[in-house]
This record gives C-alpha cells, structure tokens and sequence, in this order.
C-alpha cells in the first residue's frame, strides 16, 4: 500500500523517541536486576524505586565538561560518536513491529520503512558502526584509545560473520530477505526458534559479542584498556558511545524477535492489531533480561580465547546449520 | 517533484563521488584517503540505488564500506599514517606522461559517450519493481551466471589462504 | 525513467576512472595506489550498473557482483603484501619496490 511521507516521518520520530526512552530505562532496569542478583538494591535514591536515575545520569553527563584532547584530530574525534549513534538508530527504521492499521483514513503501515532487502541492510549499516569505534580510537591519539579500538572492531569483524551466516538459515526457510514477509512467514506456525535453534543460539552469542555485552567486554574492561576507544571522551560524547552501545544492544534484541521469535505474532494465535507491538515489546524484554542475566553471571573472556571462540567454534558451527539448513529446505 | 528530488539527489551523490574522489588521491595523509574513500564508496551507493539496482547498493556498504574498508584502516592504523608528498610521484617527465595519458583517455570517453548518447542512450529500458532485486539477482547466479559464481567463491578462498600465508612469520626469520 | 539519463551516470564513472588512473600512476606510497585502484574498480562497476539499467537486464548487475567479490580479495591479498613489506622494513615506495626480490 502507499504510505504517506508524512506518515512515515512521524512514525521515524515516534519510534526514535521510544527508543531513546527505553534505552534510558534500560540501563536503570539493568542496575536494578544486577543488584538483585547480587542481594543488593539497585539505585533506589532518585525518586521512587530510582525511576528518576536515568535522568539524573543525563543531567550529571550534560554538565560535564565537552573537551577535546590537544593532540587529538578535532573533526573525525568528534564524528566517532554521531557515527556510532547513527548507524545503531537506524537498524529500527526496517523493524517491523505490528501489522498495518488504519488510522483516520490514513494507512499506517507495522514498520518504518518496507524494503526487498531489509535484512541486509541491517547488516550494512551495522557494519559502518565498526567506525564509530575506529574513528574514536584513532582520532583520540592516544594508545590506549588506539590499542582498544582495533581489539574492539577485531572483535567485531570476526563475530559479524558468524552473525551474518547464523541468519542465513532463517532467509532459506522464509525465501525472503524482508523482515516483514520474514515474520508473516512465522504468523500462526512455529517461530522460527524451533527449527533453527542452533541458529538461534549462534546468534545469540554472536550478538553479545557484536555489543561487547559481558563475557566478551573486553573492550569496556577498565582492568585491561583503561576505557579502550572511548578513554578520551567525556561528558556527553561519552553519553553518545554509551547510547550508541545500548541501543545496539536494543536493536539486535529486536532483529532477535523479528528473526527468531515471530516478530509481532503472539504464541500461535494473534489477538485484535493493537495487541501486535505488546507481544513485541514483551518478547524484547525477555531477551534483553537474558543479556543482562548474562552480564551478571558469566566471567569475562580474554581476548585470545574470545577470537579463537569466534573463528575456530562458531563460524564452523553458523556454516554448518546454513549447509544443512539449505539441505533440508531442498529436500522436503 | 519527483523528478526534481531525483536530480537533486543525483547531484548531491555525484558531487560528493566525485570530491572523495579527487581527494582520495590528493591526501597526503592515508589514513585521511581511506576515509574520503569510505565516503566516495557511500556516495556510489546512494547512485545504485538511484539506478534501481538496491541489492547491489546494500552489497556495496557491506562489502566495501563494511568490510574492505576496515581492513584498509586496521593496517593503516598498523602501519602508522606515514605521510609522503602527494603529487611527487617519479620525475618530470613521467609525470607529465601520466597526466597527458589519463587526460587523453578521459578525451576518448567523453567522444565515445557524446557519439553514443543521441542514438543508443536515449531511452533507458522500462524495469519493473522487481529489477535488481535479491530474488532475481539470486535466480541468475544459479542459473545463467553460475560459473561466475563458483569462481569467485575459489578466488575468495584462495585470497583467505594467501592472506594467512602473507600473515605467518617463519620461525626463523628474524623480523623484529 | 525521471531524473537523470543513463548518460549521465557514465560521465560520472569516466572522470571517476580517470581520477583513479591518475592516482595509480603518480602516488608513491603503495597504499595510496590500492585506493585509487578501487576508485578504478568502483567506476568499473557503476559503468556496468548503468548499462544494466539502460539494457533492463541484471547481467551487468551480476558482473558487478562478481567484480565487488574479487576486488575484495584483491585488496586483502595487496596489504598482506603491503604489512610483509613493512615487516621487512622495506620504504613503502612503489617507486623503489619495482624489483619484487625475496
């Protein structure tokens, strides 16, 4: 159907808005769930239950100070974080999370933008984030930010094979590379999480990798780097390389759901259309538990141990369920 | 209006391929080249897409902006951005060489283009929704194209071996 | 199609082209010239997308495909040669490097 583009433009708004919100609740909830793990409370001083916390943060980070090392390259030290933020963003541009509805004549359509070629998109775009931290790290002149950064983006390159390669039994079985045909092909049958749950699993832990979620942060941890790529920067650009790591996180949760999990679909029926982005937001935040469960329990790898992990375990591994998955799809 | 927007983004791609491009190769420094390349390799995306051609644009950014192009700035950043002169390449008369023939193949082209244009370019083939995408690209390489195909996969796995033994330093050469 | 004729788009390529062989022929240092030939290989490629979409046919796309795999390979296999120069503290001069030796 033919949306409008002014629909489209308050719908981009609308949802950059509530991504932003929830990135900001995001990182009080995992503080609160971390220190419940810990028989600890979680902050619980600004306002009630620490609901005002990530504002507070954001006023702290506001307030400090917006400086530029003297040595540093002023233009590409001061892009590194846009470029982060940017290319997390618009992974949900492609994301579809309700069916269309008809809203006063004018035709909403479930997702931002509806392309042949969505999925790949997605991995395009997060591919340019890798310079976001590249950018950071090199312009910062330092070597800490340099060593950090060039771990980082390692890591990156590595596990976005495996990333790439896990989904790959998922667009055999859909026949598409659209996320929104991808998820009406889940509508009423099993997810795709039940056939392809070595797929799944792979791109589980791929994707903690991808976002340096914990235990392969090696990236953040302050024992090793100091701060790796992002040592240099204070004040709000720090708040950006945070927002844009969170919002990474946010946005590979969601291409978990539309992927694996039935996207908008609730458990084999589906309710009155309003009812679409409840199950989705329901199922983002049992996975986004998941990564922060994660991050509670498991020790960090070191930096060997997590490339040999990447290369010699679960590239064969995402290779071997898209070989069978291809078989099979042949086959029956 | 359209119409209008398709030539304003045109131009704005265009210009902004053409500009990295001159400064890929005027930049004295390379890490500051690569990076203007990464924007010429954006730039040309954004014209495949104008051109219909959307997996080819999206294949683009992760394949050369994604991927090559990190490579490049992982040994950059390895290699330090040693600087040299940039247009100091060889002496006088190579240079003058080098100039003359990139501007006499530039000449060819433009009078081949300008012959060409009044008769056999003038009206671009009608395409449908379906024109460049990843089902019908798909569909040729396995049918039409598939030597091609093979191929390329052997040329990638011989470059992945030949990387890796570029990349191995022998016990006994003593390299530090 | 509205917006620019597929004309247009090959003037682009040629002065990408033509740019790129300058590049190839008159910078010294090895890294500088894999850039400027991918800028050659990227004009290559947009030639071929745009007579794909002159024609209405997807070989040239496909052509391109190909051409995007193997320059590529062709790049990583230029800085393994690049990094094992450097190792051997060899200049990073394609002028001096002419005589490929050990």
């Amino acid at each position: 159907m033919q949306v409008e583009w002014w629909v489209s433009v308050i719908q981009a708004f609308v949802v950059i808005n509530l991504v932003m919100a929830t990135f900001a609740y995001l990182t009080l909830a995992e503080r609160k769930v971390m220190a419940r793990m810990q028989l600890r409370y979680g902050p619980n001083r600004a306002g009630p239950y620490g609901l005002l916390q990530p504002i507070a943060d954001l006023l702290k980070l506001l307030h400090k100070e917006s400086f530029v090392p003297t040595a540093a390259v002023d233009r590409l030290y001061l892009l590194g974080p846009f470029l982060a933020a940017f290319t997390a963003l618009v992974t949900f541009s492609v994301i579809p999370y309700g069916p269309g509805w008809e809203v006063g004549g004018v035709y909403v359509p479930g997702v931002v933008a509806d392309l042949d070629i969505a999925l790949v998109l997605v991995f395009a775009i997060g591919s340019l984030g890798a310079y976001g931290f590249i950018l950071g790290g090199w312009a910062s002149d330092s070597k800490y930010a340099l060593l950090g950064s060039m771990r980082t983006c390692a890591q990156l390159v590595s596990y976005e094979i495996s990333l790439a390669l896990s989904v790959i039994g998922v667009v055999l079985m859909a026949g598409t590379l659209s996320l929104t045909e991808i998820v009406a092909a889940q509508a009423g049958t099993w997810w795709f999480a039940a056939p392809q749950l070595v797929g799944l699993v792979v791109f589980l832990i791929a994707g903690t990798a991808e976002t340096s979620r914990a235990p392969f942060d090696l990236p953040e941890a302050e024992q090793e780097l100091v701060a790796g790529y992002h040592t240099e920067y204070g004040g709000m650009r720090f708040g950006l390389y945070s927002m844009s790591e969170y919002i990474h996180l946010i946005s590979l949760s969601a291409l978990c759901v539309t992927l694996f999990l039935g996207g908008w679909h609730g458990p084999g029926f589906d309710g009155p259309s309003w009812t679409g982005p409840i199950w989705f937001v329901a199922k983002l935040a049992v996975l986004l538990y998941l990564f922060i469960w994660m991050r509670t329990t498991l020790p960090r790898l070191r930096y060997d141990q997590l490339m040999r992990f990447g290369w010699k375990v679960l590239l064969p591994v995402a290779v071997l369920n898209a070989a069978v998955t291809g078989i099979l799809v042949v086959w029956l | 209006m359209a119409g209008f927007l398709v030539w304003v983004i045109w131009f704005a791609a265009a210009a902004a391929c053409l500009g990295t491009g001159v400064a890929v190769v005027s930049f004295a420094n390379p890490f500051y080249s690569a990076l203007s390349l990464i924007g010429n390799l954006a730039s040309l995306a954004v014209l495949y897409l104008l051109l219909s051609a959307e997996f080819l644009a999206a294949a683009q950014v992760l394949v050369y902006a994604g991927s090559v192009m990190v490579m490049f700035l992982f040994v950059l950043a390895y290699l330090g951005g040693r600087a040299d002169a940039p247009w100091a390449g060889g002496p006088p008369l190579l240079r003058t060489a080098a100039i003359v023939a990139a501007v006499a193949l530039l000449v060819e082209i433009v009078v081949v283009l300008g012959l060409a244009w009044g008769d056999n370019l003038s009206d671009p083939a009608e395409v449908t929704g379906a024109f460049g995408s990843p089902a019908a690209i798909g569909e040729l390489l396995v049918t039409d194209h598939l030597l091609a195909f093979e191929i390329t996969s052997i040329v990638l796995l011989v470059a992945a071996v030949g990387g890796v033994v570029l990349g191995t330093t022998r016990e006994k050469e003593a390299t530090e | 199609m509205s917006g620019p004729g597929v004309g247009w788009y090959l003037i682009v390529a040629a002065l990408l082209f033509g740019t790129g062989a300058l590049g190839v022929m008159l910078r010294r240092s090895p890294l500088i010239v894999l850039l400027s030939l991918e800028i050659m290989l990227n004009a290559a490629n947009l030639t071929l997308i745009a007579f794909a979409r002159q024609h209405g046919s997807l070989d040239g796309q496909v052509f391109a495909l190909v051409v995007m795999g193997v320059a590529a390979a062709e790049v990583a296999i230029g800085l393994g040669l690049i990094v094992a120069m450097a190792r051997r503290r060899l200049p990073l001069d394609v002028d001096q490097a002419s005589a490929l030796r050990g």
